[in-house]
């Protein structure tokens, strides 16, 4: 049997519907975000940790330059916290791939003959292991594999280190090393023009001249090196130094687990910050309503409180009030949150290559995510809950006093005053007579208008970045890789590639800056000064010309480093000698992708002892060029054994571009839909409690003979002023918030910048302005349905 | 039915300004119908005072809901200036009201937010040739609380206040609700003292609602309601005085 109190309760629940749904959705977005942004964070980081797990992920990562494998791992040996290591080949290749007009590029990895045990093995997608006998076998990347429509036993041929092999292809496998596959230099995925090859370790060694020899070294250590990686690998190194260290990452470094840390911290940071600005929001709106069911249910309150109803059970169907709205927005965002979390897993499945990523919501995190807005809800409810209990029966039960004007403080201003007609003064002063309510108004839509701007931020952001680095930074149309250094003869040779109308050379030395306790390993890429295909640029996108003499560093790298422009650094390069040079920081420059450090290279090639060497051109392509000329390009680069790998500068924009329209557009329209709800359910739950409160009000105008264009008007200035203002205030709030998920994402591969143009800021005011008036065609609707005539003789 | 016959002898022969033909008004309380009119036939004289005398459920309210063009008949016609109500569109009746009528209300219905002053404007700024506001408030006595919010005002002033929003329109209807039914004696008699004033001095028809007889007797025309009908009419040259009234 429902008790009486409970019917009422029920009663009171229908019959504030409309305010408690615009509650319910803002609680239900806080916990569809939740439920989907955790469960995404789980799923993603259950994925990683088994295919870590079992494909025996390494935890660190050497490259050196050609060494004895026997002395290698001896010296890896006299580390006691290395456990376990592989020595093997890497080389950049450039596949043959007939009428091509892209080039297509790879990583030749080496295997050993039973990979699938192998440290960083492979996990088998499609066709078979290496098999015995066999020689030029390849395991293709699968992606890649199915992207370019290679299938087993296709052949397919590369040229690397000089040397041009055909090979057949043996299967398509995935590999933790390579969850997510960029191509140098890039930072978006394009399967189709870069992939692995993994080749037997016998093959390598008899194609790059390595007999008993490798370039690489990935090895596992104990609990107790992984907690202290730096140390082991900077003690590694130093064993190593005899045969040239050019890279040494732990596992949190590595290119492709830095973005899945990435990704799982900004899923972090999101599934805390957006359900709680969409709790808060609830909580906040929900005070409204309940302050305002407290104030006009005050007799009925009073009456039971008269007939001994206790404060405590008072207390409890007060607050269930709330507590209900708080679990229908829990439940139904839980649904939308297991929807949306098969969706973001989806999402992650293309571009993330992980054998087992299942879309699993757990029930704790939805049991959590209902807690969370059942909790948010009774919070929103306290306020109303005080006034309940501070209604004294007597007081009740007499009608409350009857509400009185009060000046707004622009009032103080008379001659702005007197200019105002009726209708705006109606709205400043209820704004002075409800600062809470219009407080807490300003603030949903400061945190809207906050989602929005991060919805536009993330876009300009990321276009700004594309168009530093592709437009500004790098200006060439190829971008060619020869090995390990060659004489300024092969500028020539590029210059005779079909197309190539100018190129200049680029000289890459990898280094150890340090300065003081603090080392950084990086790379000096020598240009030159009067170059104009390779410009660096300080952080205002001026073009910072290379000194004659001196570095320019990265502005990220100088400050881990501890230094200034006019500073010197200690530079060890890993070639030659290897003796460490003092050299000045001419300036630092801004550096999006990777800790960028340019010298002349004239200058490099001095300090190095060096003389004309180059390990790289840009070349910029003949404007307007057609396909067949593009052919013949990418053909003739085939035929130069010089030419390590070549990379599309325009293709690796699209690339770019298409992930961000992929991507990030798609999030931008979900933050701009969550951006509504709360815009919509504030205001809308603003104006029915405003309109219920104002029935006579609304009632005498209408007599008076008022239209329901005029009264909306009333409506429209308030919820305009309030939204208007809250967004404005949201636009700093969403810069910053921006600012914060940007350094949440940076890394020494990128840095983000938070950039948001001004029509990103137009538009957010236009978008609030949107919901403003979306919500007034609402607003307008319950006016005329409004039953004023009955609201005419009640007293107030 | 015909219009109901005069009962007074005092009766002076005018146009009908307002003219009630068989008017029915029927509500629907879920399963329920309420016939709440129940075919009301009269007329009311342009200029002169008139009262609608009945007890609580009599269809007052109803009847004047309907004159001031707030509400529809279920049947009949609502003629006012000749024009029949019920055939204008809910547009044309907002112009209606804006234009031709001004409300009395008993519980006043001032905004809250607004001045004195500024309520008897938002009146005043709805029409093309309204009276200045603070013209207005000085011939209901309140020239000086003018910037006085609703709050800070006795029950007295409010309604004073709510007649000169009325009248600021400058309309052809004055129509009065309970216009005393919050007030004390005293107060009552100083409101209805104006209104008396208004249709004297400025000629504005009034017709008032009331359920007490004396305050009725301040009308010209008395029309009796009684479950929906009009019992009888009464018409005077010489209303009491409102200094006169006891009740």
């Amino acid at each position: 049997m429902v008790s009486v109190l409970t019917r009422k309760l029920l009663r009171d629940l229908v019959r504030s519907r409309g305010t408690l749904l615009a509650v319910t959705v803002i609680a239900a977005a806080g916990s569809s975000c939740l439920v989907a942004l955790v469960s995404s964070w789980l799923n993603v980081d259950r994925a990683r940790e088994d295919y870590y797990e079992a494909a025996r992920m390494a935890d660190f990562w050497v490259d050196v330059r050609k060494s004895p494998v026997e002395d290698v791992r001896r010296a890896a040996a006299r580390i006691p916290e290395i456990v376990e290591v592989r020595a093997r080949i890497s080389w950049p290749a450039v596949l043959d791939i007939e009428g091509a007009t892209a080039p297509v590029n790879g990583l030749i990895l080496s295997l050993p003959s039973d990979p699938e045990r192998a440290l960083n093995g492979v996990v088998m997608k499609s066709g078979g292991s290496f098999s015995f006998g066999a020689r030029n076998q390849v395991i293709l990347s699968d992606k890649f594999a199915r992207a370019r429509g290679l299938r087993t036993g296709d052949t397919i041929t590369a040229v690397a280190g000089g040397q041009r092999r055909s090979l057949v292809v043996a299967g398509t496998a995935d590999s933790p090393e390579f969850i997510y596959l960029v191509p140098p230099g890039s930072l978006s995925e394009d399967p189709e023009s870069y992939g692995v090859l993994y080749v037997k370790h016998d093959f390598a060694e008899d194609m790059f001249g390595f007999e008993g020899a490798c370039n690489g070294i990935v090895g596992r250590l104990t609990p107790g090196g992984v907690r202290d990686a730096s140390a082991v690998l900077g003690r590694l190194s130093k064993e190593l130094a005899p045969f040239g260290v050019l890279n040494a990452i732990a596992r949190k470094e590595q290119f492709s687990a830095q973005m899945i840390d990435g990704e799982l911290q900004q899923l972090r940071s999101m599934a805390v910050i957006l359900p709680a600005v969409f709790f808060g929001v609830a909580a906040m709106v929900l005070n409204v309503l309940m302050t305002r069911l407290a104030e006009q249910q005050r007799t009925v309150i009073g009456t039971l409180k008269a007939l001994g109803l206790g404060d405590g059970r008072l207390s409890i169907r007060f607050l269930l009030f709330g507590a209900v709205a708080g679990l229908a927005g829990g439940l139904s965002g839980s649904l939308a949150g297991v929807w949306m979390a098969a969706g973001m897993t989806e999402l992650y499945r293309f571009y993330f290559t992980f054998p087992n990523l299942s879309a699993r919501v757990a029930p704790l995190v939805i049991a959590g995510a209902c807690g969370a807005s059942v909790l948010f809800a009774v919070l929103g409810s306290l306020r109303g809950l005080r006034r309940v209990l501070a209604l004294r029966p007597a007081d009740a039960m007499r009608p409350p006093a009857p509400a009185s004007g009060r000046a707004s403080v622009l009032e103080r201003r008379p001659a702005l005053w007197r200019r105002m007609g009726f209708r705006w003064r109606m709205v400043l002063r209820g704004f002075a007579r409800y600062r809470a309510r219009a407080l807490i108004a300003v603030t949903s839509a400061a945190f809207g208008s906050c989602i929005l701007l991060l919805a536009f931020g993330f876009v300009d952001s990321i276009d700004a970045i594309v168009d530093f680095q592709y437009r500004k930074v790098l200006r060439s149309d190829y971008r060619l890789t020869f090995g390990d250094g060659t004489g300024g003869g092969a500028l020539g040779e590029v210059l005779r590639l079909p197309g190539v109308v100018h190129a200049e050379p680029v000289f890459s030395v990898v280094c150890t800056f340090s300065s003081g306790n603090a080392s950084k390993r990086g790379a000096i890429q020598g240009i030159r000064e009067d170059g104009e295909l390779l410009t660096p640029r300080d952080s205002a996108g001026r073009i910072v010309p290379v000194p004659p003499a001196g570095l320019l560093m990265a502005e990220r790298m100088a400050a881990q480093l501890g230094i200034r422009a006019g500073d010197r650094v200690t530079v060890t390069p890993a070639r030659g000698e290897q003796r460490p040079l003092d050299l000045p920081v001419a300036h630092t420059i801004r550096s999006v992708f990777g800790m960028g450090v340019y010298a002349s290279i004239d200058w490099l090639n001095r300090v190095l002892g060096e003389r004309d060497v180059m390990t790289g051109a840009e070349a910029r392509f003949l404007p307007g060029a057609d396909d067949s000329l593009r052919r013949a390009f990418l053909a003739a680069v085939v035929e130069r054994p010089l030419i390590e790998a070549v990379s599309d500068m325009a293709r690796e924009k699209r690339a770019m571009r298409k992930q961000i329209d992929g991507a990030l557009m798609g999030t931008a329209v979900v933050m701009i839909l969550f951006a509504g709800v709360i815009f919509f359910g504030s205001i809308l739950n603003g104006t029915l409690i405003s309109l219920e409160e104002r029935r006579r009000e609304i009632a005498t105008l209408r007599v008076m003979g008022c239209g329901d264009a005029e009264i909306g008007s009333l409506f429209l200035r308030e919820t305009l002023l309030v939204n208007v203002a809250g967004t404005i205030l949201g636009l700093p709030l969403g810069l910053a918030a921006l600012r914060f998920f940007m350094t949440l994402v940076q890394t020494d591969a990128f840095a983000f910048t938070a950039v948001v143009r001004p029509e990103s800021a137009l538009f957010t005011l236009l978008a609030a302005l949107l919901f403003v008036f979306a919500c007034h065609g609402v607003t307008r609707r319950v006016i005329r349905r409004l039953d004023w005539r009955d609201a005419l003789n009640a007293r107030e | 039915m015909s219009i109901a016959e005069p009962q007074s002898s005092e009766v002076r022969s005018e146009e009908p300004f307002v003219v009630l033909e068989n008017v029915t008004r029927t509500f629907s309380m879920g399963e329920v119908e309420v016939r709440v009119l129940r075919g009301v036939t009269a007329s009311i004289s342009r200029g002169r005072m008139t009262a609608i005398w009945g007890e609580s459920g009599s269809g007052k309210t109803t009847l004047l809901n309907l004159i001031g063009g707030i509400d529809r008949p279920t049947e009949g016609r609502v003629l006012v200036g000749g024009v029949n109500l019920p055939d204008l569109s809910d547009r044309e009746l907002t112009r209606f009201r804006r234009d031709r009528v001004g409300f009395v209300f008993q519980f006043y219905n001032l905004i809250s937010t607004l001045t004195a002053l500024e309520n008897v404007a938002v009146a005043a700024e709805l029409v093309s040739d309204p009276m200045d506001s603070a013209e207005a408030l000085r011939l209901v006595g309140l020239g000086e609380f003018g910037d006085r919010f609703p709050g800070r005002l006795s029950g007295g002033q409010q309604q004073r206040v709510s007649i000169a929003r009325a009248i600021a329109k400058r309309p052809d209807l004055l129509l009065c609700d309970e216009p005393t039914g919050a007030l004390d004696r005293e107060t009552g008699v100083r409101v209805l003292a104006l209104l008396q004033e208004l249709n004297e001095k400025q000629n504005v028809t009034v017709v008032l609602i009331t359920h007490s007889r004396p305050v009725a007797a301040l009308a010209h025309r008395v029309l009796f309601l009684e479950d929906g009908v009009v019992r009888s009419v009464r018409d005077t040259e010489h209303p009491k005085r409102a200094e006169d009234l006891e009740w």
